[in-house]
């Protein structure tokens, strides 16, 4: 119990810092990070429950939606051709994280093709059964890739503000 | 906080949970996140704005937020983090680059197109943080919302569905075994 405050306690007060040193979404990047060492420095485990996502995931969803205006829709008609390119994107994306994880770190070729796929974890994870892939390894590479454009981005995103 | 406040406050609660239940009874893809989105944006657009939205409770949800996420990171031990450390850390930085360079592509090709919100819309992030950021950096979240949403879609729907059956035939090939009906 005490363990669990303190790692919340300790996301809180990194969130409210990177707020404070104006990084975008710091307290999101700040809460992770401070989460994160937090449970390695005090070799604890903070349990979500499902519930407790869910709310998170409303939440998010109410205060993202709050934000979307009729005028914001109506630029949604000029994103046919990048959505093109979007797709184009992801699939070239897809192909060379294939290939540098095949040819260049050795992985087994189902296990490199579902680490290469830009993909929610959930949707992985249903994916690879029965396929003799390893969800661990699939899941830490996804989970990899999640948090370091969660947490370089926004950082990123201030340096290039900054200059 | 007055009545006519606190009033809208429950009706966006409201309309938000009816969104994540109804999408989530139709086994919509992130239910619990685009189902609140759908529906309180469409009761913005047809009906009119519901109520602003404050710094504070903007903080209190990013918090929440990167804590579920930070809770990850517990699964991080043993031999199998040593093993796919490198790749990991290579292909996020990679993943990263390679948003960016579509999304400057795109800015290019497209000029009327806001960089960041290009570059937000693209990066293969969590489609729901790639929204956090854009909402806090106060670009276009309808622009980084329809291009993560033609991502992730795609994905699921065309790509995983195409290297699981030629996850399937390659199995096959090796194993001699059909997975469906394990002969």
């Amino acid at each position: 119990m005490i363990n669990k405050a303190v790692i919340i306690g300790t996301a809180a007060v990194c969130g409210l810092l990177l707020t404070f040193l104006k990084i975008p979404a710091g307290a999101m990047v700040g809460a992770m990070l401070g989460t994160a060492i937090s449970q390695r420095i005090l070799n604890a485990r903070l349990d979500i429950p499902v519930k407790f996502r869910r709310l998170v995931r409303i939440g998010m969803g109410i205060f993202v939606g709050l934000g979307i205006t009729a005028q914001g829709v109506m630029q949604i008609r000029t994103l046919i051709l990048p959505g093109i390119i979007v797709i184009v994107g992801v699939c070239l994306l897809s192909l060379l994280t294939f290939a540098i994880l095949y040819k260049f770190f050795k992985f087994d070729y189902n296990e490199a093709v579902f680490s290469s796929v830009p993909a929610g974890l959930s949707e992985i994870a249903v994916n690879i059964e029965g396929l003799n892939v390893d969800p661990a390894v699939v899941s830490l590479i996804h989970l990899f890739r999640l948090s370091s454009v969660e947490i370089i981005f926004p950082i990123f995103l201030r340096i290039l503000h900054l200059l | 906080m007055s009545d006519l406040l606190l009033g809208r406050v429950v009706l966006v609660i409201l309309i938000g949970s009816l969104g994540a239940f109804v999408a989530h009874k139709i086994k919509l893809p992130s239910a619990f996140f685009l189902g609140p989105i759908i529906f309180i944006a469409s009761y913005q657009i047809f009906l009119g704005n519901l109520v602003g939205r404050s710094q504070l409770v903007r903080i209190v949800i990013q918090i929440a937020v990167g804590i579920v996420l930070g809770a990850n990171f517990s699964r991080l031990t043993g031999p199998t983090l040593k093993r796919i450390i490198k790749p990991a850390v290579l292909i996020g930085i990679f993943m990263l680059a390679g948003g960016i360079l579509i999304g400057t592509v795109m800015t290019k090709l497209f000029p009327h197109l806001d960089f960041v919100a290009c570059i937000l819309g693209t990066t293969p992030g969590g489609q729901s943080e790639m929204l956090l950021i854009a909402e806090d950096m106060g670009v276009s979240t309808e622009i980084v919302l329809v291009l993560q949403l033609i991502r992730s879609q795609f994905v699921i729907i065309v790509l995983i569905p195409i290297l699981r059956f030629a996850a399937e035939r390659k199995m096959l090939k090796t194993t001699g075994v059909d997975q469906e009906s394990g002969r």
